[in-house]
């Protein structure tokens, strides 16, 4: 029994060295969006040569958001013309594309859509020679597959992909390409918006969480030279680099985070485009909520069971960049370190063991952490939204009590799976998120 | 009586006193933001400018656009008109304009032909002229935009921009304020301040060959005779030839002479010795320092201060390149730069 009992004290003090960790690392990327140096980006770089762009849409039964996103990639300007847009289904002659490759590519992938999604896409490839579908049917669904059919047809230099909902700007193709001329650079990710924040509760807190995650999460790790991670839209990237590691792992619900590690571990760096701002729509039902994180941590997990060794042994990485690198790798793994930790202070609890320090230090330490680290995460939050010029929507900061029991208990569940993912070598599948737009945005 | 009641009446009144101010603090923070939920003050998307793309010829079109819009509904007749633009503001319109010295004018200049000012002249307002304009010695003015050439006297102070279809001629001691952008040739004299500057191209003042700073140590040093990689340095010996890309984690030289047809990139400095070329763009995390008589195809980018000496040549005919240098820029005589020019720090012509 004693030594049940010090296992048990030894892994909550593991985890508080964990939780503490992750704290101070809130800490350091706020404060660097506070008061740090600020590193620019290359959006104002004015380049007559760019390099040649084809952009991928992914898409199943997108029927209600396929529109905006063609009609927005289509107004999009980029110098030298040198676009090309490929939505995904696969072409039945891929020659056709050949012909218009000077001028613009956009190529939407239909994987397996049963609603009106490949009648909008046919419709707009009859109208523009620059959007050539790509129609899966036949294959495995997947939007890792559906990426390596459309990169293997795209002609492009650099791939730019977008989700089906989201709605770019005229400039952001540009602002996305021009990093390319950084001999180092492997991929960029740009920046999500919500587009539907007044929605709900949930749509609100969504939009707030995405703020931290970007404007300071992200542009910390620019800023500090650490690892920004490609999100897997609004992004881009290297086509022959990507075809060279054998394109995405279809297997992976994660494919942009697993595209992350393995471009780093290769020496190719990632950047992050603050400027680069496009809009998304973010999920309206809790229950579509709960789906798409517990996806996020399932895909994330399995990346991290992955990539760990190869981060830690990389030649190419700093030290600053392995830690970082690894802490990202692991954040959807600490719910899991949480919740096992709340359990084995239960276990204490009732064995009348809880005592772990002295009881004074122990209370400071409970008193501290409750004053400065639980505030971090809202700290962070906060100074995003002041940064966005946000001024109201700061209110809803108590509200993330919630989201953060919600999302303990989702992340906690897709660790699980990619624990038995692993285990059982099983194959995964793709679940999509739903849309909600009712009326077209670009019209 | 109900056990409810039974049982707050049992507890000490400081301990509920104590529980309740307890309940009140944690319950606090939620009133607001059930008020923001309820009641939504700040619950649009965040904006985006949709339709922004980098053009560093806007802010002189734009001006003109919106100025002739706004007179278009009260007429080009000689005079002070009266016109909304983002307030109402009063346009003086005329064919041609000379501003005697020490003149102040307080009114935005529709001018159809020539501008000219005086020395001393203090022009509040934005100024549009559509052949020339000459802006005297040691005027202070707001804008100018013009569809023709810009001359700009020694001494004279921009405080927001310059842009022009034609060309741009800046005498020395000059302050270009924001922006100074024109679709022709942007020359500037010596001791200019700027932030930033487009032209096709950019050229600085002359100078005398015999004056072209170099960053060439006088003494040989070890890098002068072989490849050289320490800590903190990497050196590439005087006339190498290289075909590929360098990424460099330290500070990167490239001696006397070098050519790379590729990109470089540093997470230290950047030096190149005189009469290196580089077919390429360069990216520094540290200073980018370029000696003179050196050319560079591609853009130049750093995170740091950019010094670039004498008779060096950025980017080339027909094309637009980009010398980005966030904490500053330095340019010396004899110089031309093909595009954009950018500093958030402070741009000087030495």
């Amino acid at each position: 029994m004693a030594l049940v009992i010090l296992i048990l004290k030894i892994y909550v003090c593991f985890s508080a060295l964990i939780m503490i960790v992750y704290t101070i690392r809130h800490f350091i990327f706020t404060l660097n969006r506070v008061a740090g140096e600020q590193r620019i980006y290359y959006q104002d770089i004015m380049d007559s040569e760019l390099p040649t762009v084809s952009v991928l849409v992914p898409m199943h039964n997108e029927e209600k958001v396929a529109r905006d996103i063609l009609n927005s990639l289509l107004g999009t300007s980029y110098p030298g013309a040198k676009l090309e847009i490929l939505p995904i289904m696969l072409a039945d002659n891929p020659n056709e594309t050949l012909e218009t490759l000077e001028n613009v590519e956009i190529i939407p992938i239909d994987d397996h859509s049963t609603d009106g999604t490949k009648k909008i896409l046919a419709e707009y490839a009859a109208k523009y020679p620059q959007v050539m579908p790509v129609y899966r049917q036949d294959q495995k669904r997947g939007k890792a597959r559906g990426l390596n059919d459309a990169i293997d047809m795209a002609r492009g230099d650099i791939i730019v992909v977008f989700d089906a909902d989201y709605i770019p700007g005229k400039g952001i193709i540009k602002d996305l390409a021009v990093c390319f001329k950084d001999p180092e650079v492997g991929a960029v990710m740009g920046r999500v918006i919500p587009l539907n924040t007044k929605h709900s509760l949930l749509t609100r807190l969504l939009d707030l969480e995405r703020s931290g995650g970007y404007q300071v999460d992200q542009q910390a790790r620019h800023n500090l030279k650490l690892m920004p991670q490609y999100g897997g839209t609004v992004g881009a990237f290297r086509r022959d680099i990507v075809i060279d590691i054998g394109g995405f792992n279809p297997n992976s619900l994660t494919e942009d985070t697993e595209l992350t590690f393995r471009l780093f571990t290769l020496g190719w760096k990632v950047l992050y485009a603050n400027r680069a701002e496009c809009y998304e729509e973010v999920p309206e039902d809790w229950n579509v909520r709960a789906r798409q994180i517990k996806r996020w941590s399932r895909g994330h997990n399995r990346v991290m069971f992955g990539q760990m060794w190869p981060l830690l042994k990389s030649k190419y990485l700093t030290g600053r960049e392995k830690i970082d690198g690894a802490l990202l790798l692991g954040v959807y793994a600490t719910s899991f370190i949480f919740v096992l930790a709340a359990f084995c202070s239960l276990a204490l609890f009732f064995l009348g063991e809880m005592e772990i320090f002295p009881g004074i230090l122990f209370l400071i330490m409970v008193i501290t952490y409750n004053a400065f680290g639980n505030f971090a995460p809202f700290y962070q939050i906060a100074t995003a939204s002041f940064l966005d010029g946000g001024a109201y929507r700061i209110r809803l900061l108590p509200l993330f009590i919630f989201t953060f029991f919600f999302n303990l208990w989702y992340v906690f569940l897709g660790f699980l799976y990619a624990v038995v993912d692993v285990v059982t070598r099983r194959k995964t599948r793709w679940d999509k998120t739903s849309r909600y737009r009712k009326t077209e945005v670009t019209s | 009586m109900t056990p409810l009641f039974i049982f707050f009446n049992s507890i000490p009144y400081p301990i509920l006193l104590a529980f309740l101010i307890f309940l009140l603090l944690i319950l606090l923070p939620f009133v607001p933001a059930i008020r923001e939920l309820v009641r939504p003050k700040d619950s649009l998307a965040l904006f985006i400018k949709m339709d922004y793309t980098k053009n560093p010829r806007y802010f002189d079109r734009a001006f003109k656009d919106i100025l002739e819009k706004s007179l278009e509904k009260v007429g080009y007749e000689p005079g002070l008109k009266k016109v909304q633009l983002s307030k109402n503001e009063l346009v003086d319109i005329s064919d041609s304009k000379v501003v005697p010295d020490n003149e102040i004018v307080g009114n935005i200049l529709y001018v159809r032909k020539k501008f000219t000012s005086g020395k001393r002249v203090y022009l509040n307002k934005e100024i549009f002229a559509g052949e020339s304009a000459i802006i005297g010695e040691k005027n202070v003015l707001r804008a100018v935009a013009s569809d023709g050439n810009i001359t700009i006297s020694a001494g004279t102070r921009v405080i927001r921009w310059v842009g022009t279809e034609g060309s741009v001629f800046v005498g020395s001691d000059c302050v270009l304020g924001k922006l100074c952008s024109c679709s022709g040739l942007l020359e500037i004299g010596k001791a200019c301040v700027f932030n930033a500057l487009y032209g096709k191209p950019i050229n600085t003042y002359k100078m005398p060959d015999k004056e072209v700073v170099s960053v060439a140590p006088k003494m040989k040093n070890v890098d002068d005779a072989a490849w050289y990689v320490s800590e903190n340095h990497f050196s590439i010996p005087p006339g190498a030839v290289i075909n590929n890309d360098i990424i460099s984690k330290r500070n990167l030289t490239l001696k006397k002479d070098c050519t790379v047809a590729g990109s470089l990139k540093s997470y230290g400095n950047i030096v190149l010795d005189e009469g290196v070329t580089v077919k390429g763009n360069l990216f520094a995390e540290g200073d980018i320092i370029i000696g003179g008589k050196s050319t560079v195809t591609g853009n130049i980018f750093s995170q740091s201060y950019i010094r670039i000496a004498g008779n060096v040549r950025v980017g080339e005919t027909g094309t637009i390149k980009s010398v980005i240098g966030k904490k500053g820029i330095e340019l010396t005589g004899n110089t031309v730069i093909f595009g954009y020019v950018l500093t958030e720090g402070t741009g000087r012509v030495l």
